[in-house]
């Protein structure tokens, strides 16, 4: 049974330096949720916290709308997934998955039929009595997350679990979590810093910051209204820029910038706006003689099916676009002025939406 | 391969010297144990005659050979009963500061000559010591406890104390393979913490708990100050009787009971060895 988590005014200092601060949150049940943030950004923290290992300063978490503070971690309803995966390593795969069965008492025939399904689960039928050791990075994966999901625990807590391995398995890994996510229906939550892994795998997902929530909610929302610059950057946007004069005009924004003017659709209302973010796929080049921003090409760089082009608006603000090489022509060279034209949604104004969502 | 046996080349030194000052007086050791005693005469002469050990098996000496084992024993069991949850301490919960003052505090005493440390327990334990004057001023009992000094009890107090720091060390050595989130892992799939010290905590430690018996085992084996200094009357340890037999030159027999007490380490080193995988003590993991 998937369970809910609020998460009410959570803070933790360590040693006086703030952690967590004032964290306030709610996760339903059965979503998948993913907190992004780098090192640091107290992800983790939030993390131990909601599994017991850590206690906050302040606030309470509550579980299915009991309060789980003073429940100490081997007696809460969730497994965790260890960033070190940190399997037993004198015990064999079976053992392993078996511990948890093995602690609650289940009766050995119910235990070795509930192993045997989730090995087979997880892909790794027969391999039951191989040691720790003799299994690969990706093996041990399956194992760590197997030995949590045979608890079959009502959230799931995956602490970076995808660090330390290759790409190919990581994508493997990456569609193995949504595919169980699907099959238990329990609530999962992931922390990680990859931002591709949050936006290709959460319902819904969280940037923190400095101990803070910056944003929450659903991976589109993030890519479409990103609320501050440092969200922007987190999911991808790097060309952010700074308009001289910003005005709105019914459903539009217009905006001023290297004195030249461009109109942007504001259908979301977003509020306060004082930066632009630019998605550098959804950009033309034309030549010099289309309505868009006139700027200079400074650099570009062969990137397999793209160029990554940056260029200068006459006030020095930089412009990145990646440009499909086969619209990319030949005479284009750094130090030519081209025009930028934007497509529909390319332009993105950054800023806190009307329409609050959390 | 060539680096390996470069590198092997650096243990020569070591092993020379074991080789001169250990390998080769305990060749010896064993080829006199076959020579033949005169008590008239005191005297010893080259033979293969099997009497010093068959001497072994007089009342009076394989008593000692086994009550020597059986308070090493117990002096390793109580060290390690007192020295795990000191080491879990140490590694597990003390900051990095506390605990490097803590493994200070567990060496300091070895500063002192170990015949003062064994005697420094006589004014503890003694009937005019620390306890017994305390006991009687606080009016617990009326008059000195007699069994506190000279006897097994103090015997096995000098022991513990003594060697306590040899199986801390080789304990935290092997917690080191305790990853924190094994811990955390245990306890998030339910288990108790006395459930997780005995499944995760205690089975992956087996190398320093064996490491650490062992120590204790082989040195209280050879001890003889604490037995001399707090032992009864009628206390012996092999290495007091050693010390008797070589006073009245019965150099056969000394090296017989030295022999068979080697033989006797060594068969428990191999055995220990197998069960519990003391060279896991220096594997990462």
């Amino acid at each position: 049974m998937a369970i809910s988590i609020d998460i009410d005014g959570i803070s933790r200092n360590f040693d006086g330096v703030k952690a967590l601060d004032d964290i306030q949150l709610d996760i339903k049940a059965g979503e998948f949720f993913t907190l992004l943030g780098s090192s640091g950004s107290g992800k983790s923290t939030l993390l131990r916290i909601i599994a017991g290992f850590d206690q906050p300063t302040n606030g309470s978490i509550r579980f299915d709308g009991k309060n789980i503070l003073n429940v100490p971690a081997s007696k809460r309803s969730c497994n965790t997934v260890f960033q070190d995966l940190a399997l037993f390593p004198h015990m064999t795969v079976e053992e392993n998955i078996g511990y948890g069965l093995k602690v609650r008492k289940e009766p050995a025939a119910q235990r070795q039929r509930k192993v045997k399904d989730i090995l087979e689960l997880v892909d790794l039928g027969g391999y039951g009595d191989r040691k720790i050791a003799m299994m690969s990075g990706g093996q041990r994966q399956r194992v760590a997350l197997a030995r949590a999901l045979v608890m079959e625990p009502g959230i799931l807590l995956l602490d970076e679990p995808l660090t330390g391995l290759d790409e190919r398995l990581r994508q493997q890994m990456r569609d193995e979590f949504s595919r169980l996510h699907k099959k238990t229906g329990a609530t999962f939550i992931l922390v990680t810093h990859n931002q591709d892994e949050a936006l290709s795998l959460s319902d819904r997902m969280a940037i923190m910051h400095l101990g803070k929530l910056e944003q929450v909610g659903t991976p589109d929302e993030f890519l479409n209204h990103p609320q501050n610059e440092f969200v922007a950057k987190f999911v991808g946007l790097e060309t952010i820029l700074t308009p001289s004069n910003i005005s709105v005009i019914n459903d539009n924004l217009e905006i001023k910038i290297a004195d030249q003017k461009l109109t942007i659709p504001n259908t979301e209302k977003v509020e306060n706006v004082t930066h632009i973010a630019v998605r550098s796929d959804r950009i033309l080049v034309a030549a010099n003689d289309g309505n868009g921003l006139n700027a200079k090409l400074i650099s570009k760089n062969f990137r397999g099916r793209t160029y990554e082009c940056v260029f200068k608006l006459s006030d020095g603000q930089k412009i990145t676009a990646n440009i499909a090489i086969e619209n990319f022509k030949p005479e284009w060279k750094e130090g030519t002025d081209l025009t930028l034209e934007f497509e529909f949604g390319a332009l993105i104004p950054i800023g806190k939406t009307n329409n609050k969502r959390a | 391969m060539f680096q390996i046996k470069r590198g092997l080349s650096l243990a020569i030194p070591a092993f020379l010297l074991l080789a001169i000052v250990g390998f080769i007086p305990l060749l010896i050791i064993l080829y006199w144990s076959f020579w033949a005693w005169d008590p008239s005469t005191y005297w010893i002469k080259p033979d293969l005659s099997f009497d010093a050990y068959l001497a072994i098996g007089e009342v009076g000496r394989w008593t000692v050979l086994l009550s020597t084992f059986g308070k090493a024993f117990f002096a390793a069991i109580l060290c390690l009963l007192v020295g795990y949850p000191a080491a879990m301490a140490i590694h597990f919960v003390a900051t990095s500061r506390w605990a490097f003052i803590l493994m200070a505090l567990f060496t300091i005493p070895f500063f002192m000559s170990y015949l003062i440390r064994a005697f420094s327990w006589r004014l503890v334990l003694g009937r005019k010591g620390l306890i017994n004057n305390f006991l009687v001023d606080i009016g617990i009992v009326d008059q000195p406890i007699d069994w506190l000094l000279f006897s097994d009890f103090a015997v096995m107090v000098g022991l513990v104390a003594s060697y306590l720091p040899f199986v801390i060390f080789p304990l935290i050595l092997s917690m080191q393979r305790v990853e924190p989130n094994f811990i955390a892992a245990s306890q998030d799939l339910g288990a108790s913490f006395l459930r997780t010290l005995f499944t995760i905590i205690i089975p992956l430690t087996k190398p320093g708990i064996f490491a650490g018996f062992l120590f204790v085992f082989v040195m209280s084996s050879g001890s003889s100050t604490e037995v001399k200094m707090l032992g009864g009357a009628g206390e012996s340890m092999i290495s007091i009787m050693i010390n008797d037999v070589m006073r009245v030159v019965n150099f056969p027999l000394a090296f017989a009971i030295s022999g068979v007490t080697i033989v006797l380490l060594l068969g428990i080193i191999i055995v220990g060895n197998r069960v519990f995988g003391l060279t896991k003590l220096f594997e990462d993991v």
